[in-house]
C-alpha cells in the first residue's frame, strides 16, 4: 500500500491487467487508506509527467486519463503552479547562499 | 437519507441486504462505497464520475433483482467488476468528446492562459502563507528542485525526519490536499465575486 507501489501507477495509467484492476478497486472501495495511497501515486505521476520523467506511452496514457477531464487537467495546473513555485523558491536559495559566499569573499 | 437519488424504486431495496443486514449500517456502507466509486472513476480520468458511480449501483441493483447472488466477502470486488465494464463501455464515447474539446483548446486565448496561471500563483503563496511554519517547510524542501534526483533527496529528508520514505510521501501529500483545496477555494470564490 505504498505510494511507490508500481500497481497504483499502472492502474492509473490504465495498464494493469483487468484482474488485477478489479482487485485493486475493490480495496480502494473497502480501504480508506488505500484511496489514499493510490491519491498520493497520482500527485507523484502528475508531478513525473511535469518534470518530464515519463517515457512516450506513459504520457499518451497521462495525455487520455488525467487531462483528459477537468478534474485532472486542474490537478495538473495546480501541480504546476507547486513545482515552478518551488523551484523558484530554491533558486532564490540558491542565489542568495551564492552572494552569501561572494560576500564573504569580497570581505 | 441516502444520497440525492430516489431509492424508493424496487431494484435498490436488493442493494441494502448485500450490503449489510443491519438497514442503518447499510445505509452508511452505501454512502461509503458511492463516495469511493467517484474517486474510482474520477482516478479513471472519467468526466462524469458521479454518473458513472450511480450508474454502477444501479447495475449491481438491477442484477441482484434478476436473481444473481454474490458472497458478503466477494461484494466490493463484485462492484469493481461492475464499474469496470461500465467504465470500458463509455470510455470510447468520452475520449471523442475528448479530442472535441482539445481540438476547440488549442484555439484557447492564450493571455486568458497565462493570467489564470499567475492567479493561482497568487492564491497558491497566500495558501503557503496560511500553513504551520513546520508544513510549509516540508512542503518546499520535498519539492524542492532537486533536478534528476529528488527520490535521492527524499530520502534524505525522510532518514532526517525519522520517517520511512512511505511515510513522508503521505503526510506530504495531505499537505498537498490541503493546499490544493485552498487554492481551488480562493479562485472559485474570485470567479464568482
Amino acid at each position: 500500500m505504498s505510494p511507490y507501489d508500481d500497481r497504483h501507477r499502472r492502474f492509473l495509467l490504465g495498464s494493469l491487467p483487468d484482474a488485477e484492476a478489479d482487485d485493486l478497486a475493490a480495496r480502494l472501495l473497502a480501504d480508506g487508506d488505500e484511496l489514499e495511497a493510490i491519491e498520493t501515486a497520482e500527485a507523484e505521476l502528475i508531478d513525473a509527467y511535469l518534470r518530464g520523467e515519463l517515457d512516450e506511452t506513459e504520457r499518451q496514457q497521462v495525455g487520455a486519463r488525467i487531462l483528459g477531464n477537468a478534474r485532472g487537467r486542474e490537478r495538473v495546473a495546480f501541480a504546476r503552479a507547486l513545482l515552478e513555485r518551488t523551484a523558484a523558491l530554491t533558486l532564490d536559495a540558491t542565489l542568495s547562499c551564492s552572494c552569501g559566499i561572494q560576500d564573504r569573499t569580497a570581505s | 437519507m441516502i444520497g440525492q437519488r430516489d431509492h424508493g424504486q424496487e431494484p435498490w431495496r436488493t442493494v441494502l441486504p448485500l450490503l449489510d443486514p443491519n438497514p442503518e449500517r447499510a445505509g452508511a456502507k452505501y454512502e461509503l462505497i458511492r463516495s469511493r466509486l467517484v474517486r474510482l472513476f474520477e482516478l479513471q480520468g472519467h468526466a462524469a464520475a458521479a454518473d458513472l458511480a450511480d450508474r454502477t449501483i444501479d447495475r449491481v441493483a438491477d442484477k441482484l433483482s434478476k436473481g444473481e447472488t454474490v458472497r458478503s466477502d466477494d461484494v466490493y470486488r463484485y462492484f469493481a467488476g461492475v464499474a469496470r465494464m461500465l467504465a470500458l463501455e463509455v470510455t470510447r464515447e468520452e475520449r471523442r468528446v475528448q479530442r472535441a474539446a482539445q481540438a476547440s483548446r488549442l484555439h484557447d486565448d492564450v493571455p486568458e492562459e497565462r493570467a489564470a496561471h499567475e492567479r493561482r500563483f497568487i492564491a497558491l503563496d497566500k495558501c503557503l502563507g496560511r500553513l504551520t511554519p513546520d508544513n510549509r517547510e516540508l512542503v518546499l524542501e520535498y519539492y524542492r528542485d532537486n533536478v534528476g534526483r529528488h527520490i535521492d533527496a527524499r530520502k534524505t529528508l525522510s532518514e532526517r525526519l525519522g520517517l520511512s520514505l512511505n511515510a513522508l510521501c503521505i503526510r506530504v501529500h495531505r499537505i498537498r490536499k490541503q493546499l490544493e483545496g485552498c487554492v481551488h477555494m480562493r479562485l472559485e470564490s474570485a470567479r464568482a465575486s
